[in-house]
């Protein structure tokens, strides 16, 4: 005959089994992560959502008016907000060939991204890397849909050599909102073509933002280090505001980048000042820098 | 080496937020759900949705929140997989993990098992109420059913467990 559990016991036993449990290290990066990636998601809705009451109230005036609904510019306006709804800074190089030394052999390189599905919902794609030294390779990677990410899904935005290690790594854009976008990194490690990783999961490094948050990275200095920067407003009013700013510091171990060191705080600092600054943009060789507009 | 994980002047709420209550929040989830990965899940999505409106002052309890959405997510994250696993193969992973050692882990708990195996409904009342150590009324509230139901659920609960882990009388 079985009792029931006493309650006391029961706690005792589920603390037992959960107690050693403990956040990630990343835990706090990753929502961080998370809740600017969701801002900018609901920029990008919003934006579109204006923009179809607009074209919606033009094709009904022109309907009233009685003259021809005004499909060709309606086309070409949309072409261009789409174009317009992506990150500010410069624009990410279309995917094609790229001049860059991945393999490190002084001669260069290319790259192009291939969909491994269909239509503007694919999430499905392969970098096809070309090297003058190791051949032809593919590696499979996610990256967001081309209806979540415009204009045409992800971008390589660019190959440069972020360790210091003589061979370039290929950058490519595999998300993208309003403001920010989200790079991934693969280099060649033991003659492979790897997508980099952080805390086990491929690289996602965030660039971009706006007035109120925003971030970006470094490579280089110091030892080769990667490192990943941003701020976010804790309150927005005249003059001097009150900013949250963090600076990780990240070491590249094969094709694994190491947090080696996390450092965040708070300042006072006008939006504009090149206090805050230091924590935005892109400051890695060639890449396209993404400073704040 | 600068390791910083609260704002020096401790003026980030959210990441005081983080600090003092995710830890708990996460246990809170693998009882729910009995995966580390999936509670994972779930928590970060709990913090994302709360994060912009602690920022702007939005909510007056996000502690109170964050439960509520913890528990919510909880459930439709077992909706969601027991629909997967009913429809589809589960893929052998290629190798073992850290992640997947501390689940294995985890899953040998013989109070893990037995709380697997009895209605959510119970297993949510059950935690709430006597290892996150609620009152009754917070975890009917939480639950969204009647304090009386809540004293159903836990009493069957107890009953089932005793059963399941072998307590004599």
């Amino acid at each position: 005959m079985s009792a029931p559990l006493d309650a006391d016991r029961l706690a005792r036993l589920l603390e037992d089994a959960v107690g050693s449990i403990r956040p990630r290290a990343d835990a706090l990066d990753s929502i961080r992560r998370g809740a600017r990636r969701r801002r900018a998601t609901h920029r990008t809705v919003a934006v579109a959502a204006v923009f179809a009451i607009f074209v919606g109230g033009a094709i009904a005036y022109a309907a009233v008016r009685g003259g021809t609904q005004p499909t060709g510019p309606a086309s070409g306006a949309t072409a261009r907000h789409s174009r317009s709804a992506s990150p500010t800074g410069p624009a990410a190089k279309p995917a094609g060939a790229h001049d860059w030394d991945i393999d490190g052999d002084g001669r260069p390189d290319s790259a192009r991204i291939v969909p491994l599905g269909k239509g503007d919902r694919n999430t499905r794609f392969q970098l096809v890397v070309k090297m003058s030294s190791l051949g032809t390779q593919r590696i499979p990677f996610t990256a967001a849909s081309a209806i979540k990410s415009p204009p045409n899904g992800p971008q390589i935005v660019g190959s440069v050599d972020a360790d210091s290690d003589g061979r370039a790594e290929i950058f490519i854009m595999i998300d993208s909102g309003a403001a920010t976008q989200f790079w991934t990194i693969f280099k060649l490690v033991n003659h492979r073509i790897t997508q980099v990783t952080i805390a086990g999961q491929p690289a996602s490094l965030s660039v971009g933002g706006s007035v109120m948050d925003n971030s970006g990275f470094s490579c280089g200095r110091p030892r080769g280090d990667l490192v990943i920067y941003g701020y976010g407003a804790l309150s927005f009013g005249a003059g001097s505001q009150k900013w949250s700013v963090e600076r990780d510091t990240y070491r590249w171990a094969g094709a694994r980048l190491v947090l080696v060191s996390k450092h965040s705080s708070t300042i006072r600092a006008s939006p504009r000042s090149p206090q805050l600054a230091k924590y935005a943009g892109v400051r890695c060789g060639s890449l396209p820098q993404y400073t704040p507009s | 080496m600068t390791v910083y994980l609260v704002d020096q002047d401790g003026a980030d709420d959210f990441t005081g937020l983080f600090v003092g209550h995710y830890q708990q929040l996460l246990r809170l989830a693998v009882l729910f759900v009995g995966d580390v990965p999936a509670a994972e899940d779930v928590v970060q999505e709990a913090f994302i949705r709360v994060h912009g409106a602690v920022r702007r002052r939005r909510i007056e309890d996000p502690v109170a929140y964050l439960r509520q959405t913890v528990v919510n997510l909880s459930r439709s994250d077992l909706r969601r997989r027991l629909i997967a696993r009913k429809h589809a193969q589960r893929a052998m992973p290629d190798a073992a993990s850290a992640e997947d050692d501390a689940h294995s882990a985890l899953a040998r708990h013989e109070v893990i098992r037995a709380l697997r195996s009895i209605p959510a409904r119970q297993r949510e009342a059950v935690v709430l109420r006597y290892w996150a150590d609620l009152p009754e009324g917070e975890v009917a509230r939480l639950m969204g059913v009647s304090v009386g139901t809540v004293k159903g659920y836990t009493s069957r609960a107890l009953a089932r467990l005793g059963q399941l882990l072998g307590e004599s009388a």
